[in-house]
């Protein structure tokens, strides 16, 4: 059984973070929702690096922030924002493959965010 | 004084109209200050390298007149920062302009306006790199002196410092150059002495005004409260509740890192935190700390690329859809035979955007691509030479209506066009510079100036 993260989060988005960065937010009202998906692993620098496609070079930051009950994801932009060819200059479309996300429903043992 | 309410009146001064309905709603709980973010590296280099402003100046002069007219009948101080969208020179003469006709025309009694530019000599970043001063930011590539001479423009981003001395020097309203968005609304607080970690955390949620509440609103007033050792953010529109997600969201908003906030002086560290609800609209937040670290101001430049055109192609033919790349290269290989005897990439660039085929997140896309029934191209050429870049557009915009591919049916046009005239784009910059300053005194790079504005009332 698992999940869909867009079913679970509250808000999940992206921005730029400074011209050279794009961080997408993921962000949960329930507690417990939260931790669940903090605690599942399925989101890490190696999973980020293979959704986007990019080395974990590229994958900033994963981290959980309780005080918040979110996780941020930061990831390198492929051009600086605004250069002529930069699609998206806010970074705002870019966090729409963290949608389909798996969680699932019995955290992995030992696993959570970042590691 | 046990606290201080501060009113964020919009995330993005001018960007369009504030509420004014909300703006007001937060006048009736009597602030001790006003303000606004004017500007951001947000949207691109290129209001920093053409040195404008783009908003519609009657959109600015609105938000300005609200703001002023509120400061000056209380008495409570005002501030702008990143005036004129890129904080550069001519934005905070713009935006003083601005308030001065404001004056004149509200017949206002005399006011202290300090006016606080922070454009940076090129010559201070040559002798900075020299001096072994200048670090590189979030994966900049190091910076040297012949990028220092491709930039047409660059700006400090000050910290609160330079407020703090301005308001010291006894200034009522504050148009500042480029600034920490943190600094428009933490310097008031500091400079009365409340806790500075606590002052810059009010001053990172404020700085989006509503977009720290729920459900998002943009263009809406947000009140923040100081007081010994809590902050508290509540939304002045009725439509809208802060919440303690809303409001750790705004913290790590536009953050590499959750619960680190960097300012020129140090790292404000938000791991602490706890965030409350107080009441069902009002949030309370505690625990920020302040780590203090040598001072490095950071620092932004953009330079010119070229003059840039801009033809938009429609497609809603299948098998045009359906041999994309072929129909794309072929249009490519065109362009590059008709200026053979120029370097494409170098002399010009092309920059081909098929929306509708994965062009928004390109190789970082995960999906796999399903054809869709129609597609827009959008095709954006740029060149040193203004007429050049017209033509490489037309050139590119013109082989895809004629373009070739296996097994094509169609033999009129290949695209549905906007328009058969080049689109004149805004010139094309790039960024230069997104570094940092190693500076030991804490108003460097900021130049202060007071004026009295008059505008012929009595106090």
């Amino acid at each position: 059984m698992s999940d869909r993260l867009v079913d679970l989060a509250s808000a999940i988005r992206s921005k730029n973070a400074g011209i050279h960065r794009i961080t997408c937010d993921v962000m949960f009202a329930d507690r417990a929702v939260y931790e669940r998906v903090r605690d599942a692993g399925v989101l890490t620098t190696a999973t980020v690096a293979r959704l986007y496609g990019v080395s974990e070079d590229a994958v900033v930051a994963v981290v959980a922030h309780d005080p918040g009950q979110g996780i941020k994801i930061t990831l390198q932009r492929a051009l600086p924002s605004g250069s002529p060819g930069d699609p998206d200059i806010l970074g705002c479309q870019q966090h729409a493959p963290l949608y389909d996300v798996e969680v699932p429903s019995v955290p992995a043992a030992g696993a959570e965010v970042g590691s | 004084m046990d606290e201080l309410r501060i009113l964020s009146a919009t995330g993005a001064l001018g960007a369009t109209p504030f509420d004014v309905d909300s703006f007001r709603r937060g006048l009736e709980r009597d602030p001790h200050m006003v303000g606004a973010d004017a500007g951001s590296n947000d949207v691109g280099p290129y209001g920093l390298g053409a040195n404008t402003c783009y908003f519609p100046r009657e959109w600015v002069k609105h938000d300005l007149r609200e703001l002023l007219l509120a400061a000056r009948a209380r008495g409570i101080p005002m501030a702008i920062g990143t005036a004129g969208h890129m904080g550069t020179d001519y934005g905070v003469d713009y935006h003083a302009g601005l308030l001065e006709e404001i004056a004149r025309e509200a017949g206002l009694a005399p006011f202290r306006l300090a006016k606080i530019y922070t454009e940076l000599d090129l010559v201070d970043v040559h002798a900075a790199i020299d001096d072994g001063r200048v670090e590189e930011l979030d994966g900049a590539p190091v910076l040297d002196h012949t990028t220092v001479d491709a930039t047409a423009r660059a700006v400090a981003v000050i910290g609160v410092e330079p407020y703090v001395e301005a308001y010291r020097q006894g200034a009522e309203v504050v148009v500042a150059g480029r600034s920490c968005d943190d600094a428009i609304f933490a310097s008031y607080p500091v400079f009365r002495g409340f806790d500075k970690a606590l002052a810059i955390h009010l001053g990172k949620v404020l700085e989006c005004a509503s977009v720290a509440g729920e459900p998002y609103m943009a263009r809406h007033t947000m009140m923040g409260t100081i007081r010994e050792g809590a902050i508290r953010f509540e939304p002045m529109s009725p439509k809208q509740v802060c919440t303690p997600v809303s409001v750790a969201a705004h913290s790590m908003y536009e953050e590499s890192h959750p619960h680190r906030h960097r300012i020129p002086g140090g790292v404000v560290h938000l791991d602490d935190c706890r965030f409350v609800q107080v009441d069902p609209r009002t949030v309370e937040v505690t625990g920020a700390r302040l780590e203090e670290a040598p001072r490095r101001l950071k620092f932004e430049g953009a330079g010119f690329v070229g003059y840039r055109f801009v033809g938009i192609v429609g497609v809603r033919d299948p098998l045009t859809i359906a041999n994309l790349s072929a129909f794309l290269e072929y249009a490519h290989g065109r362009v590059v035979g008709q200026f053979s005897d120029l370097t494409f990439g170098c002399d010009y660039q092309v920059h081909v955007h098929p929306y509708g085929a994965g062009t928004i997140m390109g190789d970082r896309d995960p999906r796999e691509r399903r054809l869709p029934d129609e597609l827009a191209i959008v095709i954006e050429a740029t060149a040193l030479d203004e007429e050049l870049a017209r033509t490489v557009c037309r050139m590119y915009r013109k082989a895809l209506m004629v373009g070739v591919y296996p097994g094509q049916k169609a033999t009129t046009g290949k695209g549905a066009i906007l328009a058969d005239e080049e689109l004149k784009g805004m010139d094309a910059y790039r960024w230069t510079m997104y570094h940092t300053l190693r500076v030991d005194d804490p108003l460097a790079h900021a130049r202060l100036e007071l004026v009295t504005v008059d505008g012929g009332g009595h106090a």
